[in-house]
């Protein structure tokens, strides 16, 4: 028998099991750990709000999803993320009033070009930070990334599988620099129904309404904990 | 190429179609001429006899999980039918979750059945006509079946309960027009009010003590001030004017609420805002601070 097939078969299965790899959990942040700690706030690049049509798998489904959905992507890109790019500011506030030096960082942070960390662990952050302890002279560093904004509709193949839904999906956490840990990790998934009836086009004003309110939700959902 | 072309704009309008909800909702109509000082109406209400009540429900977890589907589809036209097939079932599936939510939630209601279904809209009339008081636009309401105005005000009540029994909020759908010519609306729109925070730790006796008192007079509260709005409504020029659209925060028993929306009054406890759709929210405040306008 030839060993190349069996060889091949346990390579790519390696490969995919190395791929799956296990969600973070969330990490609750101990009470005073942030009093006289010098800490850096920095923000991945904002996502541009849009729609997410989820689970419209194959090309010709993404292609009839997306004509399908044509009037609410237009309307949607030109929704305002209002006050978000200034949430890092706010966090600052809410941290020094927990008695933290705080340097806000202006440049968004690209969390892709960050190296991966090389050690693994419970807890250990997937990116090296080391580069940002060593540019700001910071302890720790708080990072949140914003990564869905605006709304999303489930699919299965070409057919909708829910009314389309505001969301806010994003994750906060705090990196102790001297061991690259989380000190604090929370995946904020906000996702909100328009009341009753969704499909009003030109102006949506139920997904509208439901849109601001997972932009304030999810902003909430950061400053709530780290203030109290 | 064009084939390619027009299956995905065929496709994409039957996916389009299937879970489209009927759109029922009110559409505001501002009022179209200006009513009079010392006009009457007449109150028109439904033709049942009951005031109806449900249970607030939340759609934020509607909907099925996404997932691959195989269409038996021997050609094209074969392809396009398995999918229209495919959306009607999935819409029909979404439709039925919806309605099995509606149910789940009115189970809220069930402690109060015996109330609810002896509390008539001649009982919630009479109450609320009695709070009413007169207004600053000299604006009389009336029973349709008492005097007969030169006006109609044609009300559809529905009464809320929030899942933990905090809270009541009425949807009252008025539309106005001269008394025998319904189809010629000068106004039309949504009302809705939320009940104010109440202190009390068991709500369901709260609202159940001597044969439903507090329930019927926190309805009859809610709906002689959305009566009230809307003849403030009507009387539109007198009003300050309305604000920026921004994102409210208000409370509904002790859950904080937001809603887009500009200012239309405000006072120390409750705030009157205009939604997205144009209907009106009367709200409590968040804080109870920074008295500036009567409403």
């Amino acid at each position: 028998m030839n060993a190349r097939l069996p060889i091949a078969l346990l390579v790519t299965f390696s490969l995919l099991v190395g791929c799956a790899s296990t969600p973070q959990a969330p990490v609750q942040l101990a009470g005073d750990s942030l009093k006289g700690t010098k800490i850096g706030i920095a923000m991945a690049p904002l996502p541009k709000t849009d729609t997410n049509l989820l689970g419209a798998g194959c090309l010709l489904c993404m292609a009839a999803a997306s004509v399908a959905n044509s009037t609410l992507t237009d309307y949607t890109r030109k929704l305002p993320q209002e006050d978000l790019p200034n949430l890092k500011n706010r966090l600052a506030k809410v941290l020094r009033d927990k008695g933290a030096e705080v340097v806000v960082i202006d440049e968004p942070l690209n969390l892709a070009k960050l190296p991966s960390t090389s050690t693994k662990g419970v807890n250990t952050a997937d990116k090296d930070f080391s580069s940002i302890k060593q540019k700001y002279q910071i302890e720790k560093l708080l990072v949140v990334n914003v990564y869905m904004l605006g709304i999303v509709r489930t699919y299965a193949n070409y057919v909708p599988t829910s009314d389309p839904k505001a969301t806010f999906k994003a994750t906060g956490y705090i990196v102790n620099l001297k061991n690259n840990t989380y000190d604090w990790f929370l995946p904020v998934d906000v996702t909100k129904s328009a009341d009753a009836v969704w499909d009003e086009p030109p102006k949506f004003p139920g997904l509208t309404n439901a849109y601001f309110q997972t932009l304030e939700l999810g902003q909430d959902s950061f400053l709530k904990p780290l203030s109290e | 190429m064009r084939n390619f072309l027009f299956c995905i704009i065929v496709i994409g309008g039957i996916c389009a179609c299937s879970g489209s909800a009927a759109n029922k909702q009110v559409k505001y109509t501002p009022s179209i001429a200006a009513i009079p000082s010392n006009s009457g109406f007449n109150l028109k209400l439904p033709a049942a006899t009951m005031v109806p009540f449900r249970g607030e429900v939340s759609f934020d977890s509607a909907g099925q999980n996404t997932g691959g589907f195989l269409y038996p589809a021997p050609n094209a036209g074969g392809l396009l039918v398995a999918i229209a097939t495919h959306a009607a079932i999935s819409s029909s599936i979404n439709d039925s979750q919806k309605t099995s939510f509606q149910e789940k939630a009115d189970t809220v209601l069930d402690p109060y059945k015996s109330i609810i279904s002896h509390y008539s809209y001649q009982e919630l009339v009479d109450s609320s006509l009695k709070k009413l008081g007169p207004n600053k636009y000299g604006l009389i309401i009336s029973k349709t079946d008492t005097v007969d105005q030169p006006w109609t005000i044609e009300s559809s009540p529905v009464f809320i309960l929030s899942q933990d029994k905090d809270a009541l909020v009425l949807q009252n759908t008025i539309a106005v027009y001269m008394a025998g010519r319904p189809n010629s609306v000068i106004y039309k729109n949504m009302i809705q009010v939320i009940s104010s925070p109440m202190e009390t730790a068991d709500f369901e006796r709260y609202w159940s003590n001597n044969d439903g008192t507090n329930l019927k007079n926190t309805s009859s509260d809610l709906f002689s001030d959305s009566l009230n709005i809307a003849l403030a409504e009507m009387r539109k020029e007198d009003a300050a004017e309305e604000g920026a659209y921004r994102t409210f925060h208000y409370l509904e028993g002790k859950h904080e609420k937001l809603e887009r929306a500009q200012l239309i009054a405000e006072d120390c406890k409750r705030m009157v805002i205009r939604t997205l759709r144009g209907w009106v929210m009367s709200v409590p405040a968040k804080n109870d601070a920074g008295c500036h306008t009567n409403i």
